[in-house]
């Protein structure tokens, strides 16, 4: 009887534990691979500027001429297509495997870095 | 002749996902004439392509639409390959076949959800959402994004399936295979869906051919056409054939659609057994110069992005003829005649993606 | 394997021969796929796209921009008329004896004819207008 097709769905899922999460009391947890939120490990950074050049929308802006020098990114431009992550020489830039919770203000996330000593003069080839 | 009103549709409603306005004439809860108008949600997208390097261009042909936006993706890169002539490797393209299927797969849930909700089966479009959940959750763990999901690039895919995950893949799929069975029984069997769907919205083999209807619209009319036949990516493979039914009513789209899902699992398992091992991508130098007409099949229909280079980094013009552009005047042609409560439900069967429409 | 990709061929008409050539084509039983149309420097390039049995082929026709008048193929395919209402709404151009006419109220949009323009036209239109000088004393 076609009555009892749906009816054995929804008695079941009346029976069963609901299917939905109590969120925020559980959070989901984190899947391996997820392209989550950005994170910058600012030691390891040469300021190759790559990213920022690579970025699609102009979220990663970088100063290495103030000092200290400057690493800014609008979380609100990012569309977390992680093409930063792929480029970055260094491997500093990763991205977490959760998303940015939400917030109530937009602003750009700083991370600074002391900018290097100045190479020291090459001594003058003797004659 | 009874008194003729004009009732707007539109674009607010709570059974449209996206908007878009219709103007109903209406002869006493008889629908004479429908008027449809677009244009709220365009967002100049293909002007993007003047300012955004082709590779770029990537990102932005993703995000054309949320719900269909992998073939989005799919479709740039061919265009771009077919212009530079760029061979993909062939585990690329196995891959872009899985992703593509499961993106079919939960596309076709999500609207057998919102045909549920068009007549007020509330329950019905709870659970097809619920099972859509787990098969976005396997999107994740292979791709990284639940909906827009980032893997597609021009000369290939951004990231690989390796070893132990495909047995994961293949183990989930069963279970979310006979998830989806308890929902397309009820939508084959169950008297209410039936009492809402056969014989509304019925349109014949010839005007569906003449009108330029495409995907399942045409393919419930009777016509077999579907353009995976063409043999792009590694569907020229795999065995499959067009799914048709003859009646073309909303009873037979509906029909169509939960037998695409079947068959859409099929494609994966066959393309799971005969993925072979190999790079992922090929390194893309040179600029697009030329045009090319990529044609694919997304959920909705036959999509079409012509591409044509100039040999800069931009490209001259990008164009997205969408599969539900192409159904409007079909659409136009089964709202006339049909009743006031049954408008919901025929709008709802051509599986309109307005924001795909209007770009 | 190698990529497949499928041949394209496409027909350079005049706007003379186009119903003609339409008509022609219906009869032999294809289907519309696509009208689209392109703003190049001095004219507009409209390709007109049909498939029959999975063969693609295309007309294409060359209007000059000063004289942007085209005739409508909603005689022979009526479900041309979402596209002929496109190319009039975004691009300007003027199409004569369509069925179902919408007089540019069919994409609502805040700035009329948006795609009118070519890339260099639309940075040029763009740039900061220079400051006049004031004159000297």
């Amino acid at each position: 009887m076609p009555f009892f097709q749906m009816s054995k769905l929804a008695i079941l899922s009346a029976l069963k534990k609901p299917a939905t999460r109590l969120y925020p009391f559980e959070i989901r947890p984190d899947i391996d691979k997820t392209r989550g939120r950005i994170e910058l490990k600012v030691e390891t950074c040469t300021f190759c500027t790559l990213c920022a050049k690579k970025c699609p929308t102009g979220a990663i802006e970088m100063d290495r001429k103030a000092t200290p020098r400057v690493f800014h990114l609008d979380r609100f431009k990012c569309i977390l297509c992680g093409a930063c992550v792929e480029v970055c020489s260094t491997k500093s830039i990763h991205t977490e495997g959760h998303w940015a919770p939400p917030t109530d203000k937009r602003g750009n996330v700083t991370w600074t870095q002391e900018a290097p000593p100045p190479k020291a003069a090459a001594p003058a080839p003797t004659a | 002749m009874g008194k003729q009103t004009i009732v707007p549709f539109g674009p607010q409603h709570p059974v449209l996902p996206e908007p878009i306005h219709l103007d109903l004439v209406l002869e006493d809860e008889k629908v004479v004439q429908a008027i449809p108008s677009i244009g709220f949600i365009h967002r100049g997208l293909e002007r993007l392509a003047e300012k955004k390097e082709f590779t770029e261009m990537v990102y932005v042909g993703e995000r054309i639409c949320g719900i269909c936006s992998f073939i989005h993706s799919h479709a740039f890169c061919h265009g771009v390959e077919g212009v530079m002539k760029i061979e993909v490797p062939e585990r690329a393209q196995y891959l872009r076949v899985v992703w593509g299927e499961m993106s079919r797969i939960h596309s076709h849930l999500l609207w057998l959800g919102l045909m549920a909700d068009a007549f007020g089966f509330e329950n019905l479009f709870m659970h097809s959402w619920r099972v859509r959940e787990r098969l976005l959750d396997l999107v994740e763990a292979t791709t990284g994004g639940r909906v827009i999901f980032g893997s597609c690039k021009i000369g290939g895919v951004r990231r690989d399936i390796v070893g132990g995950a495909m047995a994961d893949v293949t183990k989930e799929l069963r279970e979310i295979e006979k998830m989806s069975t308890e929902i397309t029984s009820v939508f084959e069997k169950d008297n209410s869906v039936k009492k809402r769907t056969v014989g509304v919205g019925v349109i014949n083999k010839e005007d569906a051919y003449l009108l330029g209807a495409v995907g399942p619209v045409l393919r419930a009319s009777g016509v077999s056409s579907d353009m995976r036949m063409l043999g792009y990516g590694a569907y020229g493979q795999l065995q499959f054939q067009p799914m048709v039914e003859t009646a073309g009513d909303c009873y037979a789209r509906t029909q169509v659609r939960c037998k695409e899902i079947y068959q859409s699992f099929g494609l994966i398992r066959q393309a799971i057994e005969r993925i072979p091992e190999g790079p992922i991508e090929t390194k893309v130098t040179g600029t697009p110069n030329g045009e090319f007409f990529a044609r694919l099949e997304q959920p909705r229909g036959e999509v079409l992005h012509y591409i044509k280079g100039n040999g800069t980094k931009f490209l001259e013009r990008y164009r997205v003829r969408t599969p539900t552009f192409a159904n409007v005047p079909p659409l136009v042609h089964m709202l006339a005649g049909c009743q006031l409560a049954d408008v919901p439900v025929v709008v709802l069967t051509i599986d309109p993606c307005i924001s795909c429409t209007e770009r | 394997m190698t990529t497949h990709f499928e041949e394209q061929p496409i027909i350079i008409l005049n706007r003379e021969e186009l119903v003609a050539k339409v008509a022609q084509l219906k009869k032999d039983g294809y289907r519309l796929v696509q009208v689209c149309a392109t703003t190049l420097a001095d004219d507009f390039d409209i390709t007109y796209s049909f498939d029959k049995d999975y063969k693609f082929e295309s007309l294409r026709l060359s209007i000059p921009r000063t004289d942007a008048v085209v005739p409508s193929i909603t005689g022979e395919f009526f479900g041309a008329f979402t596209y002929e209402n496109e190319l009039q709404d975004l691009f300007g151009l003027k199409v004569t004896d369509l069925k179902l006419d919408f007089g540019g109220k069919f994409y609502q949009l805040a700035k009329k004819t948006p795609f009118n323009e070519t890339k260099a036209e639309a940075t040029a239109a763009a740039a900061p207008k220079p400051t006049p000088t004031p004159e000297a004393k």
